[in-house]
């Protein structure tokens, strides 16, 4: 089976061309899509855009040469540094991808929300807890008293091995 | 650097084999980092790609958090032990992807797993088995927080740890529970109860990536958001997912329907018949098999065999598990030997329906 080309592996457009090369009694075939850069390569011999080139019509980062076409093409990034040459555009794609979680609030300019190096704030057994609650109250709303029973004996059991987490 | 075989037999010794689990089967997290100032693997040359190793690598050896870890890089390894490593991990990278000058630690738990020059500098995973997804963040987290007073990792307050893939920006963080949902699959109800339990952040998807059907009955369940929410956010959605999916299908497992337990019935006895007597199996098939067999201990049709076996199957009839047991076994053979392994772990069973 043919594979896609291995600089090309994250690239998730369906693949529209099987490109066969046939060196002697070597065969090799690559699947790639219509608008592959490989392919590209192949056919015309067409050389990357050199760093110059790309950093004259400033659509590249001019730490690691990663274009803003590359990647609109789905390229890995190439170094911190174009998070900031291609903020906005990034922050755009983050944000049509988190399209459809509610939680995100996707207005605002500050998109992370986790930590930061070094924090180190320990998560408790809490959300066991609060697991554990949600699935009895739905358990008990489908009449499932036999799952509801257990539920309450795994809560009370819990409980009892974190006394911090009854104050929840 | 270690030798090749050291690290299989620290893996073998690992307590995957103690999984006693019916549902939850396990569970990977994964944090995903880079050291500023440095491109990332893509675009580094050589020369900073092997200081990179020795770099990381010292941090991690230095960390309390890793008991007796051993670093040894890609190159060092066969395709074979690589393909271990990764079964071994949950990973669903691909295995056969030439990253230059790669490299791997591991510790004696066999739970922890560092990746230096994969598509980030870094990628510190923790597995597990005791649906313990909080501990086992707080371990990553020490981790990462001990290995961070060495290196600078790159991150922004916009955009938070920046990653070559940016939909792994922010947190760096993914989560996956892996959950074996027989009963809600074969009377399907599965795509009801996830269009029901749905929740914004978790996204789902079977073992070769298929969201249709779930090959070996296994749904994973994992956040596809790792910026705009935080790791508490993550871990509480997937906490609550997967606790709400456990609790259904053992309801169901309890209450099957007439004509469902019926189906079922026919499906598990076909499975042990296949299990029993197939000659080979392919990698598929001997999930299918196994998982159905599963099923069928907790429904009381199948002794002699436990979980804790048929868990362990689940890795082994994989195909670097298969090889590392028997080097010798050639590439045709594989599925005749898969289907030896399984026999001989069925050779006491009794099927009750």
């Amino acid at each position: 089976m043919s594979e896609r080309p291995l600089e090309c592996g994250d690239c998730k457009k369906p693949i529209k061309v099987c490109y066969t090369e046939i060196i002697g009694d070597l065969i090799t075939k690559t699947s790639m899509c219509q608008d592959c850069p490989e392919l590209q390569k192949r056919l015309h011999g067409i050389p990357q855009p050199s760093l110059e080139d790309a950093q004259k019509t400033g659509v590249c980062c001019g730490n690691c040469g990663t274009t803003l076409e590359a990647i609109k093409q789905g390229s890995l990034l190439g170094c911190n540094e174009c998070y900031e040459v291609f903020s906005d555009v990034l922050a755009k794609e983050i944000v049509t991808f988190l399209a459809p979680c509610s939680k995100v609030n996707k207005k605002e300019l500050v998109l992370h929300k986790g930590r930061s190096p070094g924090e180190t704030a320990k998560v408790g057994p809490a959300f066991k807890l609060i697991a554990l609650n949600d699935a009895l109250k739905e358990t008990l709303k489908r009449e499932d008293y036999e799952q509801a029973a257990l539920l309450r004996d795994q809560i009370k059991e819990l409980m009892e091995n974190n006394p911090d987490d009854r104050k929840q | 650097m270690t030798e090749n075989n050291d690290f299989v037999a620290l893996l073998e010794k690992s307590t995957w084999k103690d999984n006693h689990n019916s549902i939850w089967l396990a569970s990977s997290l994964k944090l995903y980092r880079n050291i500023a100032n440095y491109s990332f693997p893509s675009k580094l040359d050589v020369t900073k790609q092997k200081q990179l190793i020795s770099v990381i690598s010292k941090a991690a050896l230095n960390s309390k958090s890793l008991k007796n870890p051993i670093c040894f890089e890609a190159s060092e390894i066969s395709p074979l032990d690589k393909q271990f490593l990764f079964e071994h991990f949950l990973s669903t990278d691909n295995v056969f992807e030439a990253n230059t000058n790669e490299a791997f630690i591991v510790d004696e738990s066999g739970f922890l797993f560092l990746q230096i020059n994969a598509k980030d500098h870094l990628q510190i995973q923790k597995i597990d088995y005791k649906e313990e997804i909080e501990a086992s963040w707080n371990e990553l987290m020490i981790l990462e927080t001990d290995m961070g007073k060495s290196l600078n990792y790159a991150y922004n307050s916009r955009f938070g740890f920046l990653t070559s893939q940016i939909s792994h920006c922010g947190t760096g963080f993914k989560g996956h529970i892996y959950l074996h949902l027989p009963a809600l699959i074969h009377s399907g109800k599965i795509h009801e109860i996830l269009g029901l339990e749905s929740d914004d952040i978790i996204a789902y998807r079977g073992m070769r990536g298929e969201v249709s059907e779930f090959v070996g009955d296994i749904v994973i369940l994992y956040n596809k958001a790792t910026i705009g929410v935080s790791e508490e956010d993550i871990l509480q959605a997937l906490r609550g997912l997967a606790t709400k999916l456990t609790i259904r299908e053992k309801s169901l497992r309890s209450h099957l329907e007439e004509d469902i337990e019926h189906q079922i019935k026919n499906k598990v006895s076909r499975a042990y018949g296949f299990a029993f007597h197939s000659y080979e199996f392919d990698v598929i098939e001997s999930l299918n098999a196994i998982s159905l067999c599963k099923l069928g201990i907790d429904l009381n049709w199948i002794e002699g065999i436990n979980h804790k076996t048929l868990n362990n199957l689940l890795f082994n009839t994989n195909r670097g598990h298969l090889l590392s047991l028997d080097k010798s076994i050639k590439q045709e053979e594989i599925p005749h030997k898969r289907a030896e392994l399984i026999h001989e772990a069925f050779k006491n069973t009794k099927l009750l329906i």
